[in-house]
């Protein structure tokens, strides 16, 4: 029933006690909470997503777009037709490293990823991504919030505007050691969408996960039971104004604020809590074992948060991928610091049949070049092509999505934008990326902007 | 007409590419007897019958219906679409006009006659052939230009037909009952006092009124009590404080740049000041418009005058500037459209900016319109000379203005001139020796050298040729600004004789170093540190910074380290270490380029120039430098231009240039090409046309945004957008008497705001009343006063009023930690501890004080004239979680203890006053002393000693009050 209707009874006869009840009722249903659950727009594929964002921008052309022809052709200049400006000293340079096919799908992936190859047929390769921003604050923010230059809302605090969250107790967006550069905050802001959308950082990047927590969730000075007697004489004397205003949507929200906040400080410890994680599953993701225990700790973090009903979750390696030399060395040991965690995280989420309705989500902020710099052992940005790879939550598993041109210099087939990978990734949670709009400023704002096309091919 | 058809390509084109729909409802064009039929028949009668109530001339629009276009009539109402081309039987206009449906008859008053209905009825039949739907477009030129908001503003008369005339107090009150009493709705009555005072104090100033102001009103019982408050709280240098924040929403203001490159703004607070105390002095309006658009091109009495002016112009260069942009055109193209979007949507309450890539969507605004308004701004320089950040503390990269007096800013000028000139020489010919590997060649250096190639080096260092800046050999390294703490490079040179040593150290300056990296020299068992700011260029010689005058002792004792301890601001790189023995060294001892080296760039490019005496000459003149100047953020006038239309905003594809010009819908000048003079931006004359009483939307858009401030409400509720897209105003002859009343007054923002307080609307309860309520649950009609709740700044300032720690420091600099430029890479900082006023705390960018995030302060990299009010979590979890809230209800707590003689009931009763200006009843008495016994017991096993656990109880009682939603909210 909409307000305007239950007005216009309560007009008609309806007395004014009735007349309290039914808009308090409809206070509650419409919105009190604003991150209410809130149905899609068409049935759901994913119910939440984790992005893994690999902040630098990992090569595709090492990592999961292989490109045979840069060994044949390796020291020649990019070829002009290629976008190459007869640069002599831009000479394309092969991978140091082989790929293997893996799995029944064959997916052809890097060795610097064994763990995450063994999960080959549950991933979906989108290899002819293509963005804009020739820099990482650009192309970063383009990513997070689907403009490189303006200010807008980002991704997860659109998708929880449109859905709620499952899980009250909860933040519905969570940032685990969110990166303060290239936009910082604003990859997780709201923008002009109200604050109550914005992301929540666990941490922050360069802190050990193992001291990340959310901020102000803990008191500090009284225990819980004193706290609660104190939280009583607050809603005591919110519920006297409420009696005194006899209707009021914003002091119930108040009220009711209070009592989320209460359950949240008591349940956020209970779920980032690892202790009660056995071995096993420690050692899964690689958490005590050197290199991989901090993103370890935070892939485990995030399945955690998804078990729990966090809408939108991103776990990021920040800032680390950005090989203008020493890339053989350098990409290595990012892999090697995210490989185990991240296909650890894969095969939990499966384990517990969270992986069918949990989209992941793996990618950079752009590619990088298929010739050289840094003696040839680096590569410079590229937003002209880089891959993305997707897993569970309706994507199509051991798929391989468009291709990049012979040396990975540019999107050339089923060319996918940052803009239609939004587009595919609201889809897949049942909301059509045309609908879900905010009036801001004159004007109704998406998180599409006026692009994106949903790759239908990549929907299982 | 060439330039005309050029125009229709370029819409066509705009609308191929934006896919706009293109209003072909019929197949054909009305024939000539068809249109004659409208014509004669069906227009003038909608003209006379209709256009009253649904046009976009009418003053309210009823039912959302539009009949004076074709658009408007197929689209109907808020029921439907008005006809069905063919079927007048399913033609609700047609119904209507029958008066045979009870619920539905038109015109309201009397049928129309037989024939007239007949001849619409026949017209539906026809298939309702429009001429007026000839345009191609849905938004053809001239739709929308009869929008209420483009007329003129209208002089209203004060409803006199009023039952209830004791209410009306003011003339607001005559226009605000009128529309009660038709509705049949009683306003709410009159607040108590302390609500009122509460209201009051809070609207202007953003603080709570003391215990002392509260009783004084109490006992003031002359009529003009309220009078007098309003009064004293205007003259209160916190109205400039509270009424300023307000304005700087608007001016998007903030201490930081923002986007990916969030540089500080050091001198932003000058702007901020300025504001504050422009609403002090009761700037006149029209005033604050000019000197903020163009002061600097405004006459001036005095130097201080100047300088005020120039500072007022800060409102164009504070927005964002993404100067990471690779393409300087496509920066500039930014930076104007960031000020057209300031300009139009502050003042004028327009969405110009929209207008960028193609024509207006909803509003009649070509994208002409635009450009012309951007030729005004390219015309005004915002950004320096390259518009690139220059290596320095904070990264400046937009224009300033030095705030001395004439000689002293002569001074600075002639030096700089001077400097530069010697500069440019020395460095054309110093940058020849590029081709050398590097630049410099080890071999060729005097003294002894260790390269990094030499170097121990411990932790992982990459090699790096990527610095365009000179370096020595073959590379440099640099830390991968990872790993800190866990890298060092220690250079040991082999020294063949105890003694005097000049050490000199190379590296590669760039924006994203560290600004602290630790260099330590051993020499024997002496040790010095000395941090470096690698992003200043080196000292010497862009090569070289010069460390000191080191006794070194023989063999391989002595270590220079570099580490990259401690230097989270950025890339630690290192290079090469040069020791100059004393005796050895040349009468320039400064000079680490030893003439082996320059010997060979001499005779090889420099032949005929004289290399050291430039190099001395700049530094004799660097010697010289007088003083730095305070400087504003400012703009300058640039070269007069026109600015050519950017096809879908991309600034590679140039159509038409467009004159400079106003936004023609509501450009009333008889010559719209005159203004402009060919030497001058445009800049004076776009702040005249803004400040005018002609235009209609200036006035209307500020006494609105008074009004949003002082109700909660404002009269047209999307304050920043009057277009078509925006909200019809609620009450627009209240609005226009507003407007009208504003201008007559001089422009007075203080008289503005008095008037509305001394209204009987204004001092309304917020009391609650069901019939009202269900006939107008928005409270638009203005019944009763809206509850609202406290802005962020309002709250936390609040609570360091009942605290007792209020700073009283007004104006002046935002308080940044020690090192400003941390904000460059950090991208965030900690709001300083500080008790000063929220308006006074630095306003960062992607860098918000988690109070300010959480209670809906605006997001300040774009204009805010409304703001989100949001009940979530997180603020509940800060109000009981923060170090903050904890520590200022401990003090408050202290504060309340301090008081002498005062027992429990009368310190409860304390605490109600100063947080709720009212004092408690007996339940809630009743309520605080349970509490507080049933805390202290209950805290017994966490608290033991007595009179600690007591304080804790008093403490989370203040914090109970602070948390309530009465503290944040106005009754």
């Amino acid at each position: 029933m909409s307000r305007r209707r239950a007005l216009q009874m309560a007009g008609c006869g309806f007395g004014y006690v009735a007349l309290a009840g039914l808009m308090d009722q409809l206070a509650r249903a419409e919105g009190t909470n604003p991150l209410a659950p809130k149905p899609s727009q068409f049935p759901a594929r994913a119910k939440r997503v984790i992005f893994l964002f690999m902040h630098g921008g990992p090569s595709h052309v090492d990592t999961f777009d292989p490109k045979p022809l840069l060994v044949r052709d390796a020291g020649k200049p990019l070829p002009t037709s290629m976008g190459g400006k007869g640069d002599p000293n831009l000479k394309l340079m092969p991978s140091p490293f082989e790929f293997k096919k893996s799995g029944n799908s064959g997916l052809e992936i890097s060795e610097i990823f064994p763990e995450i190859a063994k999960c080959a047929d549950d991933l979906c390769l989108i290899r002819s991504m293509h963005t804009n921003g020739q820099d990482h604050g650009q192309a970063v923010l383009k990513l997070h919030t689907g403009h490189e230059s303006q200010v807008r809302p980002s991704m997860g605090s659109w998708i929880i505007y449109g859905l709620g969250t499952q899980n009250q107790n909860l933040p519905g967006f969570l940032t685990i050691s969110p990166s303060p550069l290239t936009g910082g905050a604003q990859n997780y802001g709201s923008s002009f969408l109200p604050a109550v959308y914005q992301g929540t950082p666990v941490g922050r990047s360069g802190i050990s996960l193992t001291q990340a927590q959310i901020k102000h969730i803990q008191n500090g000075l009284l225990t819980p039971d004193l706290q609660r007697r104190q939280l009583d004489l607050v809603q005591d004397l919110n519920r006297e104004q409420l009696k005194q205003a006899q209707l009021d949507s914003q002091l119930e929200g108040v009220i009711e604020s209070y009592e989320l906040a209460f359950r949240m400080q008591s349940e956020v410890p209970k779920v980032t809590d690892l202790a009660g994680e056995s071995k096993a599953t420690l050692d899964l993701y690689g958490i005590d074992q050197g290199l991989t225990d901090d993103f370890g700790r935070q892939c485990l973090l995030a399945r955690r948060f998804a078990e729990n009903g966090v809408r939108f979750i991103q776990v990021s390696h920040s800032f680390k991928w950005d090989q203008h030399q020493n890339l053989k060395k350098d990409h290595e040991r990012n892999a090697r610091e995210v490989d185990k965690p991240i296909a650890a995280l894969l095969k939990d989420l499966k384990s517990r049949d969270l992986l069918k309705d949990t989209l992941v989500i793996w990618s950079g902020e752009f590619g990088r070049t298929a010739t050289g710099q840094g003696n040839l052992d680096g590569r410079d940005h590229n937003p002209h092509a880089f891959t993305v790879w997707m897993a569970g939550g309706g994507a199509k598993p051991g798929y391989v999505h468009g291709a990049t041109d012979d040396y990975g210099s540019a999107s050339l087939v089923d060319k996918v934008h940052t803009h239609d990978l939004h587009a595919t990734i609201l889809h897949l949670l049942g909301i059509n990326h045309e609908k879900l709009t905010y009036r801001h400023a004159g004007r109704d704002y998406r998180l599409t902007d006026v692009a994106g096309n949903v790759v239908k091919a990549v929907v299982a | 007409m060439p330039l005309f058809s050029m125009r229709i390509v370029w819409i066509q084109l705009c609308a191929v590419f934006l896919g706009l729909e293109i209003s072909n409802v019929r197949g054909a064009e009305p024939s000539a007897s068809e249109a004659a039929f409208f014509e004669s028949k069906i227009r003038p009668v909608l003209a006379e019958a209709c256009y009253k109530c649904h046009s976009a001339q009418s003053e309210r629009v009823k039912g959302g219906l539009l009949l004076d276009t074709r658009e408007g009539i197929l689209k109907g109402g808020e029921s439907g679409p008005a006809i069905v081309p063919g079927d007048p039987d399913k033609s609700r206009l047609i119904v209507a006009l029958r008066y045979k449906d009870e619920q539905l008859q038109m015109p309201p008053k009397d049928p129309l006659p037989k024939e007239v209905v007949a001849d619409f009825e026949q017209w539906v039949k026809m298939g309702a052939p429009d001429p007026r739907a000839e345009v191609k477009f849905a938004r053809a030129p001239g739709a929308g230009t009869n929008h209420w908001a483009f007329q003129p503003v209208k002089a209203r008369v004060v409803p006199a037909k009023i039952k209830n005339k004791k209410w009306v107090k003011a003339p607001i009150d005559a226009f605000i009952l009128s529309d009660l009493e038709e509705r049949r709705i009683d306003p709410a009555p009159p607040a108590d006092k302390r609500t009122l005072l509460r209201r009051a104090t809070f609207d202007l100033t953003g603080l709570p009124p003391t215990p002392e102001e509260i009783s004084a009103f109490l006992a003031d019982e002359s009529p003009n009590a309220f009078e007098t408050v309003v009064d004293r709280l205007l003259k209160s240098p916190a109205f400039g404080e509270r009424w300023g924040r307000h304005w700087l929403d608007l001016a998007r203001y903030s201490d930081s740049n923002g986007l990916e490159l969030n540089t500080p703004f050091p001198n932003a607070w000058r702007y901020r000041d300025y504001v504050v105390a422009s609403f002090n002095n009761d700037k006149p309006y029209d005033q604050f418009i000019r000197e903020q658009l163009a002061g600097d091109l405004l006459p001036t009495t005095t130097i201080d005058d100047q300088h005020e002016k120039w500072i007022a112009t800060g409102f164009l260069v504070l927005g964002p500037k993404a100067f990471n942009e690779p393409m300087r055109e496509k920066l500039v193209a930014d930076v104007v459209d960031e000020q057209i979007d300031v300009t139009t949507k502050a003042f004028l309450g327009l969405t110009v900016a929209c207008a960028r890539c193609h024509d207006h969507k909803f509003d009649p605004i070509p994208t002409r319109d635009y450009y012309a308004l951007a030729g005004i701004f390219r015309s005004t320089t915002t950004l320096n000379e390259n518009g690139r950040p220059v290596p320095g503390p904070t990264l400046q990269a937009w224009t300033e203005r030095p705030l001395g007096t004439k000689e002293e800013s002569e001074a600075v000028e002639k030096f700089n001139a001077t400097l530069e000139k010697a500069q440019a020489e020395f460095d054309s010919a110093f940058n020849k020796g590029k081709d050398l590997p590097g630049g410099i060649d080890s071999k060729e250096l005097p003294g002894i050298v260790v390269d990094n190639l030499q170097a121990e080096i411990i932790g992982e260092w990459s090699k790096s040729t990527y610095s365009t800046n000179f370096f020595v050999d073959k590379n440099y390294l640099q830390d991968g600004n990872s790993g800190k703490g866990q890298k060092k490079a220690l250079f040991r040179p082999t020294i063949p004789k105890a003694g005097a040593y000049q050490v000199y150290l190379s590296y590669t300056p760039n924006f994203n170093r560290a600004t602290n990296v630790p260099v330590r020299i051993f020499a024997g068992t002496n040790i010095t540190t000395k941090f470096l700011n690698q992003r200043e260029p080196p000292r010497e010689n862009k090569a070289f910074t010069y460390l000191g005058l080191v006794d070194l002792p023989e063999g391989t004792n002595s270590v220079v380290e570099i580490s990259n301890e401690g230097t989270k601001s950025g890339f630690v790189v290192v290079d090469a270490v040069q020791f100059i023995p004393l005796d050895k060294s040349e009468s320039r001892n400064m000079m680490a380029m030893a003439p082996d080296a320059t010997r060979k760039m001499r005779d090889t490019t420099y032949a005929g120039t004289d290399f050291y005496t430039m190099r001395d000459k700049v530094d004799e003149i660097r010697a010289k430098a007088p003083p730095p100047l305070p400087s504003a953020m400012a703009v300058r006038e640039g070269s007069a231009q026109n600015a050519r239309i950017a096809i879908r905003g991309d600034v590679e594809r140039l159509a038409d240039e467009v004159p400079r010009g106003f936004i023609s819908v509501i450009d009333r000048r008889k010559d719209k090409a005159a203004a402009f003079k060919k030497e001058s931006s445009g800049r004076l004359e776009l702040a005249d046309w803004i400040a005018s009483p002609d235009n209609p939307l200036t006035a209307r858009v500020f006494v609105n945004r008074a009004w949003q401030h002082l109700f909660g409400r404002a009269i047209v509720n999307t304050p920043d957008n009057f277009g078509l897209q925006g909200e019809a105003p609620s009450n627009p002859e209240l609005l226009d008497y507003l407007a009208t009343q504003f201008v007559d007054e001089g422009w007075s923002m203080k008289k503005l705001i008095r008037s509305i307080m001394l209204s009987s609307a204004y001092q309304m309860s917020a009391q609650q009343n069901p019939t009202a309520f269900a006939k107008d649950p928005d409270n638009k009609l203005v019944w009763r006063m809206d509850r609202r709740r406290l802005e962020a700044e309002a709250f936390r300032d609040a609570i360091l009023a009942v605290s007792g720690r209020l700073d009283s420091v007004r104006g002046g600099p935002a308080t940044f930690t020690n090192n400003p430029a941390r904000l460059v890479m950090d991208g965030s900082m900690p709001i300083p501890d500080s008790a000063r006023r929220s308006i006074y705390l630095p306003t960062l960018r992607n860098g918000l004080d988690d109070l300010f995030l959480v209670f809906d302060f605006p997001d300040p990299h774009a204009p805010a004239g409304k703001r989100h009010i949001t009940s979530a979590a997180t603020q509940a979890l800060y109000v009981m979680n923060s170090p903050f809230v904890q520590n200022q209800s401990k003090a408050w707590a202290e504060r309340l203890a301090a008081i002498p003689q005062l027992d429990d009931s009368a310190r409860i009763k304390r605490a109600f006053l100063e947080a709720f200006a009212r004092e408690p009843n007996e339940s809630e008495l009743m309520r605080s002393r349970a509490f507080l016994n049933d805390f202290n017991e209950a805290a017994a096993t966490k608290e033991a000693d007595p009179v600690a656990r007591r304080k804790l109880a008093w403490q989370s009682f203040c914090q109970a009050l602070i948390a309530s939603a009465e503290f944040r909210y106005l009754n």
